[in-house]
């Protein structure tokens, strides 16, 4: 019987896999591809009695693939934190892979140019993720964050213009240029300071390595992990939203994005540990860096008329939600810094399916088209103020929880400072999203606006409308039930109390 | 020791040294190899020298044991890179001819201008 | 062990050489056909199959020493060989089969065909005086193998002259050079035997260990040092390499990438670490701060070049001067985790740089060249091959799952224990740029369009695609399970660093 861990990550290669060899066969692709997300989300499920009993840092459950050196070993294990982003990537892979159908049977025919590589990729940064998600130690994450950046290269450049081509290698300089210059840096360092890059609770740091050398540590492994678009490392992300909407969607707002944001909780409980990273100033200097990038962000956000641009915005300034609980360290922040990762998945998710619905019917990409769009597709923009609900984390949306945990991480820190940028930065967001479903349900449509050609539209195709329904519902699901995301949240490393 | 008394080692200097001026300064591709061969065969006095002894005679067996041999060991070392110092200087000589072929001439400036121009064309 | 083979086991050193020389010999006979081709092959691959041998004798069993004509060390010629020169051997033999197998057809095209004979003759000669410097134990016997793997060298590099006449001078200024550097070596060996009066390498390092050392050894080592760095193509003195590799038939620049500079490199572990004396197995500061800039510097100068290069072979070679520039640095700092990575990275870069430089003549084979402007959209007419030198390009890079990443680690790891944070960082920046020359490589493949007059191409026939794919996946699979690599290179590693094996 092979490891649970191991089919997680052979059934994404099978989805890597498959679209070479059916070719031509597109429906049997489709299924397949579904089928294979469903399987994966049962595999995640099956992983989650034995991680919900605890005992989830004990020796035997971990899996060594390979070995480098003593002490370096290729290495899977489960734990909280890792399931959380393993089901919000394995969940939401199944509603992408729908609706990736809809939107680029729509947009570019059944037969559309790079189908294979399209598919091929998308399967690979969710074997990444799972990759990142079940690591045991930093080598075995290191090497799926880069497979995560390389296997996504190929989708932003899907449309091979000059635009793409541009972002593509925006991307990577930024990405690959953090992560080799600075990222394994720290890896390799922690390796020669403690001999292991094991992740272990309450962190491999403390004992071996001086408050300074902590310090420099921290600000080398947040600055490299530049998935998590923290300032001054974020521009990759708006220039990444060139890519096909199904791509922003799962991955510049889920997949890649929160491999970012893993990553650095995972740092902060498990290698530098929370009481290393309260009493160490590297620390306050990434949480100034993080809230900065929040209230930042969400200003340009406020600017932007490219509605794209404005949810990629809006999705770094809540990534940097994350980072804050995570550089801030304190129980109810690190808890809530887990749980932000599942509930502004899904909140942001539907936002992104909403935009990409939109312009699948009606070509429209700038937010002062949409007034009175609503009439015309009351799902779809239904749907887009429920997430923008959930994504501004007021009741009763799912969202709710995580800033609430986060607020109370920053009182219990006494950090005023942070709690002020979260609750200014909720007003902005509420300036700069609500105005969108409200103008689309209450205006009046501006016929000059639309696009020549697309002036009658009526709701997206039903490949597209599902998904986003789907994840909608489950941000109202998730604030009345928030279950199982929020028992894993409280059993991370160091969000005891 | 004088000056006088590492004549050889003087020698063996200046001539390699002559040698590596000629291989750099002359634009003769046939006398570049000239130079590399006067380079070399300053080395080959080089180990040469390594063999004398004051008053030793030639390394030829004796049945007198008050004969003090010079070492043979050198010479046969510096007939083997002699071999290797021909063999380089016919390579050398047939790379030249084959130069000569395809551009015409023996002067490095000349086949650097050739392989510019050619180049510009091609684009 | 094969069975068959074990009544020779105590002859494998000279075997090795005796082999390819023979068969080097004998080529002519085949003519000029497949047979010629075939008889290579055959040559080659009983080479390989002697190196594994080896390896695991001496893996088994520690140093073998082979006195040459019975004549007993230091007084005869002695064979040694040690796990260092085992493991070199074996890279360079399989390196050496993989690139016959996979030449048959770009041999056929780009050689003349009166040609064919004495080409692969050349060929396995070359091979010859390669592995003839790794058995040896004797430093005036290393000189002359050097000299006739250079001989050979030249020769196969002005072979290209007939898909382009450049190859002609660079195999000339090669050549000058080339016995420039050579002569430099053969002074400083002159100035050792004044000093210590042998030549067998073990005796030398023992009796240079026990003198004070003094003028004529400084003087010895000045020459080595610029003799060997010519050699290998250590920055500032690399300047020959990127013309030779870029002119040469595209077979060759694989096979010389793979395994010339790579017995440059080994030559100078061999004599900085097993012939000069050195300061309880590391060497001195100025040495090491010497050879430590002019391998930075080759690391970024190589990888700014590399990507301002208008063809992939030239490319390829200025990447090759920075690789070169990554095996120096853990060389000269002499901890034993940088020297561990030297030597992997040294097995590695053979693997990676001989598939690329494959691919690089599969372009060739197809295109007629592999400028960039003719690559154009090339990741969709030749599928294969680009996606093999993507995977390659990656390994320059050093991404995890990769073997460039397992050598790099290594050699970080130790910079940073042997307190070199700068050079660290220098390594770290040369990925980071080898990112930007393997990326444009990938946009011009993937993401430029086919130019419109373009004729329609297909992808290389099977078997010239397996070895390549061979040659990467391997790079690919040593990446993901490198435990037994790692610990042969850190147990040769050790043996260097504890003043030969």
């Amino acid at each position: 019987m092979i490891p649970l861990e191991i089919l997680a990550l052979t059934l994404p290669l099978l989805g890597a896999i498959l679209p070479w060899l059916l070719r031509k066969q597109h429906t049997l692709r489709n299924g397949c591809t579904v089928l294979l997300s469903l399987a994966l989300l049962a595999t995640v499920i099956q992983l989650l009695p034995a991680a919900l009993q605890g005992e989830s840092s004990s020796e035997d459950n971990s899996v060594v693939l390979g070995s480098i050196a003593p002490g370096l070993d290729f290495m899977l294990e489960v734990d909280a934190l890792g399931l959380i982003f393993a089901l919000v990537a394995s969940s939401l892979w199944i509603l992408n892979s729908i609706y990736s159908i809809g939107y680029m049977y729509r947009l570019y025919g059944a037969d559309f140019e790079g189908q294979e590589r399209y598919w091929s990729c998308f399967a690979l940064a969710i074997l990444a993720a799972m990759g990142i998600a079940f690591s045991g130690n930093l080598l075995t994450l290191f090497l799926f964050y880069e497979l995560m950046t390389f296997s996504t290269w190929p989708l932003i450049t899907h449309h091979r213009s000059a635009a793409s081509k541009r972002s593509g290698r925006i991307y990577l300089f930024i990405l690959v240029g953090s992560s080799t210059l600075l990222l394994l840096t720290a890896i390799v360092w922690t390796w020669v300071l403690t001999g292991t890059v094991r992740f272990e609770a309450g962190g491999i740091l403390a004992d071996s390595a001086s408050p300074t050398q902590i310090s420099l540590l921290i600000l080398l492994f947040f600055f490299g992990t530049a998935k998590t678009a923290i300032f001054p490392l974020h521009q990759w992300l708006p220039n990444a939203m060139v890519a096909p909407t199904p791509v922003s969607a799962l991955l510049h707002a889920v997949a890649v994005v929160k491999a970012g944001v893993f990553t650095v909780l995972k740092l902060s409980t498990m290698i530098i540990g929370p009481a290393a990273m309260q009493a160490s100033w590297g620390a306050e200097v990434v949480a100034w860096f993080a809230a900065g990038t929040i209230l930042l962000t969400s200003v340009i956000a406020l600017s932007k008329q490219e509605l794209k641009a404005r949810l990629a915005y809006s999705t770094i300034g809540q990534l940097n939600y994350i980072v804050l609980g995570a550089a801030v360290a304190f129980p109810a922040a690190l808890q809530g810094g887990a749980l932000h990762i599942a509930m502004h998945a899904y909140g942001k998710i539907t936002l992104f399916f909403a935009a990409g619905a939109i312009y699948v019917v009606s070509q429209k990409t700038r937010v002062d088209q949409l007034d009175g769009i609503g009439r015309r597709m009351p799902w779809t923009m239904t749907a887009f103020f429920i997430g923008t609900i959930s994504t501004l984390g007021l009741p009763p949306m799912g969202g709710t929880w995580s800033k609430w945990l986060l607020c109370v991480g920053m009182i219990e820190a006494h950090q005023w400072a942070f709690l002020g940028t979260l609750l200014i930065s909720t007003l902005l967001g509420l300036g700069y999203l609500l105005p969108i479903p409200i103008r689309a349900f209450f205006a009046k449509e501006n016929a000059a606006a639309a696009v020549k050609g697309y002036e009658d539209h009526g709701e997206a195709p039903w490949a597209c409308r599902i998904p986003l329904i789907v994840s909608a519902l489950a941000c109202l699901v998730l604030f009345f039930w928030p279950g199982i995301y929020a028992q894993l949240a409280a059993m991370i490393e160091g969000s005891a109390p | 020791m004088t000056l006088l008394g590492l004549f050889n080692h003087w020698a063996f200097v200046i001539i390699m040294m002559v040698g590596l001026y000629a291989i750099i300064a002359r634009n003769n591709l046939v006398k570049k190899i000239l130079g590399l061969g006067l380079f070399q065969t300053g080395i080959f006095l080089m180990y040469i020298t390594l063999g004398v002894r004051d008053g030793a005679a030639a390394p030829i067996l004796q049945d007198d044991p008050a004969v003090i041999y010079a070492n043979p060991l050198p010479h046969v070392l510096i007939l083997t890179a002699i071999v290797v110092s021909v063999s380089t200087m016919a390579v050398a000589l047939a790379l030249a001819i084959g130069i000569r072929e395809s551009y015409g001439t023996v002067e490095a400036d000349e086949v650097a201008a050739l392989d510019q121009q050619s180049q510009e064309v091609g684009c | 062990m094969l069975n068959f083979l074990q009544p020779w086991a105590d002859h494998f050193p000279v075997l090795l050489v005796l082999i390819p020389l023979l068969g080097g010999v004998l080529a002519p006979i085949f003519g000029r056909g497949s047979r010629g081709w075939a008889w290579a092959v055959l040559t080659t691959g009983c080479a390989t199959i002697i190196a594994i041998e080896m390896l695991l004798v001496v893996r088994s069993g520690g140093a073998i020493s082979y006195p040459l004509g019975g004549w007993p060390a230091p007084f005869g010629i002695e064979l040694r060989v040690d796990l260092l020169s085992a493991i070199v051997a074996l890279v360079v033999t399989s390196v050496g089969w993989i690139v016959t197998i996979h030449s048959r057809r770009s041999v056929q095209v780009e050689i003349p065909r009166d040609r064919l004979g004495p080409f692969w003759s050349v060929w396995l000669l070359a091979i010859t005086g390669l592995l003839g410097i790794i058995v040896t134990g004797d430093a005036f016997n290393m000189y002359v193998l050097l000299e006739i793997s250079a001989l050979t060298i030249y020769g196969l590099i002005a072979m290209g002259r007939s898909r382009d006449r450049k190859a002609l001078v660079s195999a000339f200024n090669y050549l000058i050079l080339g016995s420039i550097g050579a002569s430099f070596i053969l002074i400083a060996i002159g100035l050792l035997y004044a000093h210590t009066g042998t030549l067998n390498m073990s005796d030398l390092h023992q009796r240079l260990q026990a003198s004070d050392g003094g003028a004529t050894v400084m003087t010895a080592r000045a020459f080595l040092l610029v003799g060997l760095s010519l050699k290998m193509a250590l920055f500032p003195l690399h300047f020959w390499m990127p013309a030779a590799y870029s002119t040469a038939p595209s077979a060759v620049a694989s096979l010389l990438s793979a395994t010339a500079t790579k017995v440059g490199i080994y030559m100078a572990m061999r004599f900085l670490y097993t012939v000069l004396p050195t300061e309880g197995g590391a060497l001195t500061d100025p040495n090491v701060w010497l050879l430590g800039g002019c391998a930075g510097a080759a690391i970024f100068y190589g990888s700014i070049q590399a990507s301002r290069q208008p063809s992939l072979s030239l490319l390829l070679a200025y990447s090759s001067v920075a690789q070169v520039g990554y095996i120096v640095l853990g060389l000269a700092v002499g901890h034993i985790d940088a020297m561990t990575g030297s030597i992997l990275h040294l097995m590695f870069h053979a693997l990676m740089k001989g598939g690329l430089f494959l691919c690089a003549g599969i372009f060739i084979y197809r295109l007629g060249s592999n400028d960039f402007t003719q690559l154009a959209g090339i990741g969709r007419r030749m599928p294969w091959t680009s996606a093999a030198v993507v995977l390659g390009g990656l390994g320059m890079i050093g991404v995890p799952g990769t073997s460039g990443f397992i050598s790099k680690l290594h050699l970080l790891r130790g910079l940073l224990l042997a307190d070199h944070p700068i050079l660290a960082m220098l390594v770290l920046l040369g990925s980071a740029m080898a990112a930007i020359y393997t990326w444009k490589f990938v946009e011009i493949a993937y993401l430029k369009p086919v130019a419109e007059d373009a004729e329609e191409i297909r992808e290389v026939p099977f078997d010239m695609l397996w070895p390549v794919w061979l040659l990467i996946g391997s790079s690919i699979w040593l990446g993901l399970n490198p435990a037994p690599v790692v610990e042969l290179a850190a147990d040769a590693a050790r043996a260097l660093l504890g003043g030969g094996g």
